[in-house]
């Protein structure tokens, strides 16, 4: 199963009569885009801005951000079981369009007020420190504003802003169809030197089994309280796994980041060179009771075990501290069944570095690579432009919370701000110990 | 570039004022370098002078924290000193506390580095770790007073930069033992590299060194025992968001810094007045519709009337514990158990989610 | 499994994150009659002489996951 994924690089995007892609110019029609979005009679309001990095543009209500990505060749589509029929993905060609994403800012009212499946969003800066921070800040972001109508359900509303987004990153994705692209990779895990360590990928990630949209879906079935499952790493980049698109918050995860998750891309590049990549596990976390976490740390380490894997690394989202038990007893349980076991992960921390990394950790837990602390403060200046909301209103980020006036300085951390942790270790920002 | 003034702290028997024998030697002072400390400003050549060497016995010290420590921080601050020695103290527990106290007593004056030397498990370094002050250094030496030469090396080391001013950097490059501080860094390769040529290395049994050092878990005593429960008053608390309905505490969803009690005085269930419960770190619609499962009045009463304690205090006390940062929960933990104690409560059910 | 790192010293192992002190599942009186162990449990540690740290399981049966 072999995947050829082709890169066109975006550098300059601008509003033109057509939507067309031509050496690195993505000229679009933004009356043809608003009108795909319009399709759907739940958006009562939608309009199109254009990011720039540099930009003293606040976007506000973030919920999600995509990269364009189109299926050439080879079966299923991008986005399978919500652009398209449920069909095995990984295979064949698939073209992105790089150095660019699809940002999406939603507003609508919520009728579900509190706890964790309540809607939230994030802030994204084109400029200043949060803008250095998240990938976001450093791609052309074309950005969807959307309203939805009242009375929508909290699924109504992450199935409309998530097909809104999609189909508009599929449209800009499709004016590739049938260029050449300047670079392309091409993925597997095929059979290799046999003496290489053969190595498992376990992506943990917190699913809400109780939510309406429960985190994460896999084929666009959320999923719930499932045990392990044994995916192929191909699938990532033909976007089999999605998100909730009501929850934008910087506690969470993008679309964008599935598609480009980098230690997914580093175990595919190092397969046959370095190592042997098995494949990955994907693991959903957090069991509410103890029984919970034990059988699926087991199981996780388990099918690692059957896989025949010497080593694993093991990732996981969301700073809650409950998952982190999850996560924890599963590197014990590889651990102690005989499998290296690495864990790369953010930590906490306090913003100045005194409080303690993990509430929780496991003695066989001493492999560990840090992407940094959760806890940091960013002291963001007032914006010259806001997306996404009025001058003069106000934004309530999360359930709860007080009230922003986004056309000020803000004082906001992490969970806050799309993009700034780095779950799958695509970034270079780290803690060092002092 | 003007001579850094240095103070030296040692014990009664690096002083050369005697042994175990004369452990209860209160503070005293000696002009200029005394003992090991002459090797030490041989190795600081010009760029530093022991102006002082203050001393003080092991015992006294243990029984005399706040004097001894107020004492010998006066010293060095008369002798204009901006930088602290303290040791070596090797595997000597009592004499590395010592070293350990008075830095943290002096990093607290103003420009002022403290450089401590004992072995890596001297128990004096917990003082050190719980205090992560960054311009106190702790100099890992030797288990006995053979290591002398080489904890005076690598003392010497960093304080003729400290003279220089120099930027003293990480752990690992400067060879001191870290104090558990976490600081911003980039790294020249990301995470998922890094995360790979360390399970490679592991793989092949080579060296790999962890980002993370886990922590020790704080030790806390075990209170003692109820004796009488039957004459015992019991109060309730909860850490997952149960509050006043309409929030008019203005408690946050997460990350909280307050605590609050409210009256359950006459109730006997949770269930028959409204509350809220606002936490984002779990589902809260079960216990918005029972907060029995957060506060469990229910059980408690039918407990209290069958006399299996004497009474259930008429207030519980909440937060919302999600995201929390944990020195924050410390002091709240410590400013509700002041109030449960003037309020004669004996013992605690605290349910968390 | 947190607590005792955090170094809480009694403690007792609750039923579900959601509802510590009951399930959900059960009906009203059986889920009430479920906390009253619970307690009572909690109350038995408040009297037990300890040296250090120790977990109480309560004897109950719950719907698990």
């Amino acid at each position: 199963m072999k995947l050829e994924l082709a890169t066109f690089p975006v550098t300059k995007v601008q509003w033109g009569e057509r939507t067309v892609y031509r050496d690195g110019l993505l000229e679009i029609d933004k009356q043809e885009l608003l009108s795909l979005v319009r399709e759907d009679p739940k958006i009562v309001s939608a309009d199109f801005d254009i990011a720039l990095p540099g930009d003293e543009t606040r976007i506000v209500n973030v919920r999600d951000v995509v990269e364009p990505r189109i299926k050439i060749a080879g079966p299923g589509c991008v986005f399978p079981g919500i652009l398209g029929p449920v069909e095995s993905v990984g295979s064949g060609r698939t073209h992105r369009l790089g150095g660019m994403a699809v940002v999406v800012s939603a507003t609508y009212r919520p009728t579900i007020l509190s706890g964790t499946a309540a809607q939230n969003s994030s802030v994204l800066d084109m400029w200043g420190p949060l803008a250095e921070a998240t990938p976001f800040g450093s791609t052309i972001n074309v950005v969807l504003a959307i309203k939805l109508q009242d009375g929508v359900t909290e699924l109504e509303a992450h199935a409309a802003i998530q097909l809104a987004e999609f189909k508009i990153a599929r449209r800009l994705a499709e004016t590739t169809r049938e260029l050449t692209a300047p670079e392309a990779e091409v993925f597997g895990i095929g059979e290799v030197d046999p003496a290489l360590p053969r190595v498992v990928y376990i992506d943990s990630f917190l699913t809400n089994w109780h939510a309406p949209h429960s985190l994460v879906a896999y084929y666009g079935l959320p999923v719930r309280e499932s045990l392990p499952t044994y995916i192929h790493p191909n699938e990532y980049l033909d976007g089999a796994l999605t998100k909730d698109t009501r929850i934008g918050s910087g506690e969470y995860t993008y679309t964008w980041e599935w598609l480009n998750k980098g230690i997914v891309y580093r175990l595919l590049r190092e397969h046959g060179k370095r190592l042997n990549f098995l494949g990955v596990i994907l693991q959903r976390t957090r069991f509410e009771a103890e029984h919970g976490k034990q059988v699926t740390a087991m199981c996780a380490a388990q099918m690692a075990k059957l896989l025949r894997a010497e080593g694993a690394i093991v990732t996981r989202t969301v700073m809650s501290g409950a998952n982190l038990v999850d996560v924890m007893l599963t590197v014990q349980a590889c651990e102690k069944s005989g499998l290296k076991t690495v864990f790369l992960t953010p930590e906490w921390g306090g913003h100045d570095g005194t409080e303690p990394p993990f509430v929780f950790a496991v003695p066989e837990a001493d492999a560990i690579v840090s992407t940094g602390s959760t806890d940091r403060e960013y002291r963001l200046p007032a914006p010259k432009k806001l997306i996404g909301i009025k001058p003069g209103e106000r934004v309530q980020l999360y359930a709860g919370d007080r009230w922003l006036s986004p056309s000020e300085e803000l004082t906001l951390d992490d969970t806050c701000l799309a993009g700034t942790t780095d779950w799958w270790g695509g970034g270079k920002y780290t803690r060092v110990q002092y | 570039m003007s001579q850094l003034r240095v103070v030296h702290f040692v014990n009664q028997f690096f002083a050369g004022v005697g042994g175990e024998e004369k452990a209860d030697t209160p503070v005293g002072v000696i002009q200029g370098p005394v003992g090991a400390g002459k090797r030490l400003q041989e190795l600081l050549g010009n760029a530093a002078e022991i102006v002082v060497s203050v001393y003080c016995g092991d015992d006294y010290f243990a029984g005399h924290n706040a004097e001894a420590v107020e004492a010998i921080r006066n010293i060095a601050r008369d002798a204009d000193a901006t930088l602290l020695v303290a040791g070596p103290a090797f595997s000597s527990g009592r004499y590395g506390f010592s070293c350990a106290q008075v830095c943290h007593a002096l990093s607290a004056l103003p420009g002022m580095t403290c450089i401590a030397a004992m072995h890596p498990e001297n128990p004096g370094l917990e003082t050190y770790r719980q205090h992560k002050a960054e311009n106190v250094y702790a100099i890992p030496a030797a288990k006995s007073a053979g290591g002398m030469g080489d904890a005076l090396a690598r003392i010497a080391r960093i304080a003729l930069k400290i003279a220089g001013q120099e930027q003293i950097g990480s752990p690992a490059a400067e060879g001191y033992i870290p104090r558990g501080v976490r600081k911003d860094a980039w790294s020249g390769q990301d995470g998922a590299q890094r995360a790979v040529d360390m399970l490679l290395a592991k793989i092949a049994g080579k060296p790999f060194v962890t980002e993370i050092p886990l922590e020790d878990a704080e030790r806390v005593p075990v209170a003692p025992a109820i004796a009488a429960l039957a004459k015992a008053r019991i109060a309730l608390a909860t850490s997952s968001g149960v509050i006043v309905k309409g929030n008019p505490d203005n408690f946050k969803a997460h990350k909280n810094v307050q605590w609050r009690k409210y009256s359950i005085e006459n109730m006997d269930t949770m269930r028959k007045t409204d509350w809220d419960v606002l936490h984002s770190g779990f589902n809260n619609v079960f216990m918005k519709e029972n907060p029995n499962f957060g506060i469990p009045l229910d059980a408690s009463r039918q407990l209290e009337r069958e006399g299996v304690f004497a009474k259930l205090h008429p207030y519980f006390y909440t937060t919302s514990g999600c995201n929390a940062s944990v020195p924050v929960m410390k002091r709240l933990g410590q400013e509700i158990v002041a109030d449960m104690k003037a309020e004669k409560v004996d013992g605690v059910i605290m349910v968390s989610t | 499994m947190v607590a005792l790192q955090l170094g809480a010293t009694r403690v007792v192992t609750g039923t579900k994150i959601p509802n510590p002190c009951g399930d959900v599942n059960l009906p009203a009186e059986d889920d009430r009659q479920l906390r009253c162990e619970i307690v009572k449990c909690a109350l038995e540690a408040l009297q037990a002489n300890l040296e250090s740290a120790r977990t109480f399981v309560p004897k109950i049966n719950f719907t698990s996951g």
